[in-house]
């Protein structure tokens, strides 16, 4: 069987694992910065879904500083593992209401739990004090780009198909949607 | 079964409160603060898509560009739009349950659980509160109200949450897992290990000081450390509250650290080793060193459960004398099939009798069978049967019933 390809996350301009505080984070640093330089714009360059019925894309403000996640990763934000993008930008989750089809994407596909698992996952994450609140709801694709374009650190999970312009679609695992291999349908 | 009917119309509505429960429309730039707003009405709470959308409180103004609206406000303040002032979350837990057992002199009761209020209240986006407040009756049928956690939080980033007050001390998993929600428990009770101090337990299950806690970057391992420096257990007697609230007995503070993994690849997965030590010291004898030693790895699905604890609890007095060992396990597997959960718990503790600290617990050993059914999302009744067995007395059976329950 074909070893599964690294994500490219590590080698992104910019990307979550950069701001990890570890030794090997300042690799990653200076390649970041370097290519932040040489061209110009990759910091805040916006990625446009392909439109995909069907696909999900991760929407985050042009001036979040990750263009893409790996799966794992994704999986870590949206089970509020990780709550920060960087020292001092938190992040804040916006999810579709029940019975929407994104929203049932990402509980099926990242997630892995029924509805009720996802709203009882929720009240032990706060209870145990390892969050503060669960996610937001919201009641269309459009509410919720419009609050990610709002608020800082706001990432919200939305038809592929429906990304405005000057909002930054996240690759997962290097792949955006429409592409092969992406993994939010 | 008609009143498992009564109940199932009973607690059909769905619920008003929700993790998630804010719902926005607005087609204005609004900040963190609005949303927060909104996610604090109570009627907006219905999980259905076709709900009728709320609207917001009057955004920025329209030609303003959102993010100078957002700077412009209190970045992630919880508040009320009309007083400013933060708000509070509520989310409530109870249990009332029958218990019988075969030993001489007991008498069948019904049992009113603890009624536990859990409050939190986001002051901004790096600072909260949260409280644990719980009123519940003694064996002398009297009620009283425990302030069993309260926290002041901040939190600086993935790496770092630094709270001060009242804890749950971060040895084992239990402890920290459920503290007091009989409804979050596969099983009816707490396994001996964990029991709460006034209920004969033998571990400092709370404290008060300050604690730490934070991811540690180490790739898929998904690694966290605690640290905690509080005031630890009282000791001098033992007739003293067992958690020294607002006096120590002594300059010296209890120090837990813990480190705990959970692996990306085993989601649910998750193994910790702990390491307690404090000075305890008993009026009129010489002062105790006491090292705890906990391990744990837990499995924890949608459908399936496996826990496993085990603890050591050293005591040293100073100057000489023999140096105890009490020791505490216990292991637990459910699977889930349907509403049906049947579980399995087989636990053990064993206090040596010389052992000053607790004079009550001696062993006990035993094992657990039975199931819960959850009756809706939010209702769970359970049944089960403990077999325990003692040191130098016989062991007893015992058999109990349990409606638990969030709201």
């Amino acid at each position: 069987m074909a070893r599964r390809r690294r994500p490219l996350l590590n080698r992104r301009p910019a990307s979550l694992r950069t701001w990890w505080p570890s030794a090997a984070g300042f690799v990653p640093i200076a390649a970041s910065a370097l290519l932040i330089v040489v061209f110009g714009a990759a910091g805040t360059r916006v990625a446009r879904a392909q439109a995909v019925p069907g696909d999900v894309a991760i929407v985050v403000r042009p001036d979040v500083p990750v263009d893409g996640l790996t799966f794992q990763e994704v999986r870590e934000l949206l089970m509020g593992d990780r709550q920060f993008w960087k020292p001092g930008l938190r992040v804040s989750l916006l999810m579709r209401a029940p019975a929407t089809r994104e929203r049932d994407v990402i509980l099926k596909t990242v997630y892995r739990m029924t509805e009720s698992e996802f709203r009882r996952y929720w009240i032990e994450k706060v209870f145990r004090a390892e969050a503060q609140a669960g996610p937001k709801i919201v009641y269309s694709n459009e509410a919720a780009t419009e609050l990610v374009a709002s608020i800082p650190g706001a990432v919200a999970f939305v038809d592929a198909t429906q990304v405005p312009k000057g909002l930054k679609v996240l690759r997962i695992d290097g792949a955006l949607p429409g592409d092969k291999g992406y993994r939010l349908h | 079964m008609d009143w498992v009917l009564l109940l199932l119309a009973l607690t059909d509505r769905p619920p008003i409160l929700q993790p998630d429960a804010a719902s926005l429309s607005t087609r204005h730039a609004v900040s963190r603060e609005q949303v927060d707003t909104v996610a604090r009405q109570p009627d907006l709470g219905i999980s259905h898509s076709d709900a009728a959308p709320p609207t917001l409180p009057t955004a920025a103004a329209p030609n303003q560009p959102a993010a100078a609206a957002v700077q412009q406000g209190m970045p992630g303040m919880d508040r009320d739009e009309s007083s400013g002032m933060p708000t509070m979350q509520f989310r409530g837990f109870s249990d009332v349950s029958y218990h019988v057992d075969d030993r001489a002199g007991t008498a069948n009761s019904f049992s009113l659980g603890q009624f536990n209020l859990f409050i939190t209240s986001k002051l901004s986006d790096k600072l909260s509160v949260l409280a644990e407040t719980v009123v519940e009756a003694d064996q002398q049928n009297s009620m009283g109200i425990d302030l069993e956690r309260l926290l002041f939080r901040w939190i600086s980033s993935d790496f770092l949450t630094v709270s001060v007050g009242r804890y749950h001390t971060s040895i084992g998993w239990y402890n920290t897992a459920y503290h007091h929600s009989a409804w979050m428990q596969t099983a009816i009770g707490r396994p001996f290990l964990c029991a709460f101090e006034d209920n004969g337990g033998i571990l400092p299950i709370h404290n008060v000081g300050i604690s730490a806690t934070g991811r540690i970057p180490a790739g898929d391992l998904g690694l966290r450390y605690i640290v905690e420096f509080g005031n630890g257990r009282a000791s001098r007697s033992p007739l003293s509250e067992a958690v020294q609230n607002v006096v120590d007995e002594n300059s010296g503070k209890a120090i837990n650290l813990a480190i705990l993994s959970r692996p990306a690849q085993l989601p649910g997965l998750e193994a910790g080793f702990s390491f307690y030590y404090d000075k305890l010291t008993p009026s009129e004898r010489p002062k105790v060193g006491e090292t705890i030693l906990a391990g744990h790895v837990v499995y924890q699905s949608s459908q399936f459960e496996w826990l496993n604890e085990l603890v050591v609890i050293r005591h040293a007095p100073e100057g000489g004398g023999s140096v105890l060992r009490s020791t505490g396990f216990y292991t637990q597997v459910s699977a889930k099939l349907g509403a049906w959960r049947p579980y399995v718990r087989y636990q053990s503790v064993s206090v040596p009798d010389a052992d000053p600290m607790f004079p009550d617990v001696g062993l006990q050993r035993g094992p657990s069978l039975g199931i819960r059914y959850d009756v809706t999302e939010w209702v769970a009744l359970k049944c089960q049967y403990d077999r325990t067995e003692r040191r130098r007395q016989s062991g007893y059976n015992g058999v109990a019933l349990q409606l638990s329950f969030t709201f």
